[in-house]
């Protein structure tokens, strides 16, 4: 996927380069949010270790104590287990140019690689996922890049409440994705509306509703 | 030694905080800036363990506004991220030796306490 197959420079950048700073950024928060997993997990388990002195020393240990400290070890490695999926899914978006697609799982999956971006942002990501796979043909990262796109649109004009409600589903033999709670400046950037119209994706943006449609089409999506 | 550790993963400082405990230092923890400078208001610290990046108040803004309630208060930073421009932020702020990377070892992180305020002491 390229909206800049040329190699031309928009904004200061190729779109080869920005494609390139979109992937570092992702691996940046990712590798930040794993890092943290793994200095909680170092923490508890030091914090077993310290108890397990203290025992040698003669005070009592609390069985529960060390059931909680197993708990809350095997969350973290739960939760870095799911970013590094998630890294890992992003990572293979760029190998085929034409595969099925669950755009859902997609939306999705952006939600979940942005949410740390949201936090700084201080926004809330509200994702009503659709009631039935939405099925595509196409590229993969194509369609992460067009969500990111609007996201990061999105977390730069949020209405005052400071929460993005995104929902995903069926219409007609297309789907519509909906972002909601927009502020009247919300506007996707250049890069982004071209590479919606190369998806033939439409976007209408409701500014008085605060709200923006993008209607992906109905030949790519079963 | 009264310490404020600030991060917003709280499990990461309250485990911490307790570590600390048990070795003599008295810890209290914050998930953000604006509770950090609550508790700040309340009670003095010696040193603050800050982590770079919040949401909201980042730990280099939270450090200039402890310096205005708490002006003998140091400073330690801890970062997830290692990336260039956190580093330069960081060490020009703290200082090179006080500019940490997660996990932490808490007995490094005890040698940089005592170093920090070893400085103060310093004329």
């Amino acid at each position: 996927m390229s909206d800049n197959p040329s190699g031309t420079q928009t904004g200061g950048r190729t779109a080869a380069e920005r494609e390139l700073v979109f992937f570092g950024r992702v691996l940046a928060s990712v590798t930040h949010d794993v890092k943290n997993c793994l200095a909680i997990i170092n923490e508890k388990a030091g914090l077993a270790e310290d108890l397990m002195l203290m025992a040698d020393k003669g005070r009592a240990l609390d069985p529960a104590r060390l059931g909680n400290l197993a708990a809350s070890i095997k969350a973290q490695v739960k939760r870095a287990d799911r970013i590094v999926k998630n890294a890992n899914t992003l990572a293979h978006s760029v190998d085929a140019p034409n595969s099925r697609l669950d755009v859902g799982n997609l939306l999705g999956l952006v939600c979940e690689l942005y949410r740390r971006f949201a936090d700084r942002a201080e926004v809330r990501l509200d994702l009503t996922p659709p009631e039935v796979p939405i099925m595509a043909t196409g590229f993969a990262f194509a369609y992460i890049r067009l969500f990111s796109g609007l996201l990061d649109a999105g977390l730069a004009a949020p209405q005052m409440d400071k929460t993005l409600r995104l929902s995903l589903a069926q219409q007609g033999s297309g789907a519509e994705l909906a972002i909601l709670g927009l502020a009247p400046e919300f506007a996707p950037s250049p890069e982004t509306a071209a590479l919606a119209a190369a998806m033939n994706v439409r976007l209408v943006i409701d500014a008085a509703g605060g709200r923006l449609t993008a209607e992906l089409p109905g030949g790519a999506v079963v | 030694m009264r310490v404020l550790l600030v991060d917003d993963e709280e499990e990461l400082v309250s485990t911490l905080a307790e570590r600390l405990g048990y070795r003599d230092i008295d810890a209290r923890f914050a998930t953000s800036g604006e509770d950090a400078l609550v508790l700040a208001r309340a009670e003095t610290f010696d040193l603050a363990v800050l982590d770079m990046k919040m949401p909201g108040m980042g730990g280099v803004e939270l450090k200039h506004e402890l310096e205005i309630l708490q002006p003998d208060m140091k400073f330690i930073f801890v970062t997830g991220h290692g990336s260039e421009t956190d580093f330069k932020a960081g060490t020009a702020e703290a200082g090179r030796e006080f500019y940490l990377i997660k996990p932490l070892r808490i007995d490094t992180l005890m040698d940089k306490m005592r170093e920090a305020l070893a400085e103060r002491r310093q004329p």
